[in-house]
């Protein structure tokens, strides 16, 4: 892939053929916020830290996906959906 | 380190890897430093303990702002750890007291973080998403129907040309994950494991098609190759998909099965 070293992007695959050998790959662009959030905060290691103990029972996705969508898309979700 | 300050914990490790560069900073702005002990090295900054303390963390969570910088910076120390050692990512927001903590955590721990830095080395995680695609122009069951033969009350001849609509939209995404699972079968044969998620309902930002597959697949390094073709050959044979590649990650989907609990 494209892009820094251990920094991810996201292509778009079409039903087009691959591109000849040597020919860039597909425009890439950059990871979606949802993708970060979906690994960062839903996957990973789980410890319960110290200072964080009490939150171990929260579900970060619901938290964050919440706000994230709220703020960004408010037409996309009424309340009652969550 | 400071004494008001608690220690976020961004992934472990082995021992052996190298300081990160000085100029990477972590969450907060500080730099990163590896805890070192038992074979393994935290890589961990410091964080003012008034922005970690329980209510303070929960409230800020709930702030797209303050989260979405917290997650970019958290996955930027990550990823450039990724670059050049096995990483265990962690997840946002395990906090420490201090770097005795989390020598002790690596000593807990040693043995499943060992047997997750095995499953991550030499490898890479790549998401992978199929949309159904979008009908060509002509075919999205907006043009007009004929009319019914056994009717011409405008308003049955509706709600029929509704209903079949609506069995096409159906056969459609149906026909869409019998094809989803095909190509799932077939980059599961390239990977090592397999993560399969839900597909979301929406996707903010993301296609209008329904989602009917969401996976990430860990792939031997030298295999990548082959399995970034291999996906770009399969969606040539998949019209009824859109497909989206993510990837290489580090193995955030795959280092929860170490069992690493506390």
């Amino acid at each position: 892939m494209t892009g820094r070293p251990g920094a991810p992007a996201a292509v778009l695959v079409t039903g087009r053929p691959p591109p000849p050998a040597g020919a860039g790959l597909l425009p890439t662009e950059p990871v979606s916020l949802v993708d970060l959030l979906d690994r960062v905060l839903a996957r990973g290691v789980v410890v319960t830290g110290e200072v964080t103990l009490s939150l171990a029972g929260i579900d970060l996705v619901h938290i964050s996906l919440r706000a994230l969508i709220s703020s960004a898309r408010p037409d996309l979700f009424g309340e009652d959906e969550w | 380190m400071h004494e008001s300050a608690a220690c976020w914990v961004y992934a472990v490790v082995p021992d052996e890897t190298p300081d990160t560069p000085a100029e990477l900073t972590g969450v907060a702005g500080a730099p990163i430093r590896l805890v070192r002990g038992d074979g393994l090295a935290a890589a961990v900054s410091s964080v003012p303990r008034s922005e970690v303390a329980e209510q303070e963390l929960a409230s800020r969570l709930q702030d797209p702002e303050w989260l979405e910088r917290a997650v970019r910076a958290h996955d930027q120390v990550v990823g450039a750890l990724f670059g050049y050692a096995p990483t265990v990512p962690f997840r946002l927001a395990t906090v420490y007291h201090s770097d005795a903590r989390v020598g002790e955590l690596l000593r807990q721990q040693a043995a499943a973080l060992q047997a997750g830095l095995r499953t991550v080395t030499g490898r890479a995680e790549w998401g992978v998403q199929a949309f159904v695609a979008p009908a060509p122009p002509g075919q999205d069951g907006s043009e007009p129907e004929p009319p019914h033969p056994d009717t011409g009350r405008p308003g049955t001849a509706y709600l029929l040309r509704r209903r079949q609509q609506r069995e096409r939209q159906e056969r459609v995404r149906a026909d869409a994950r019998a094809a989803a699972q095909r190509l799932d079968t077939v980059l599961a044969g390239m990977a090592v494991a397999v993560h399969r998620g839900p597909p979301a309902a929406r996707s903010p930002g993301g296609p209008a098609e329904p989602m009917v597959l969401n996976n990430a697949y860990l792939v031997n390094r030298d295999r990548a190759e082959e399995f970034t073709g291999g996906l770009h050959q399969q969606a040539a044979h998949l019209p009824q998909l859109r497909l989206r590649l993510t990837g290489p990650w580090p193995a955030y989907s795959f280092v929860d099965v170490a069992g690493v609990r506390s």
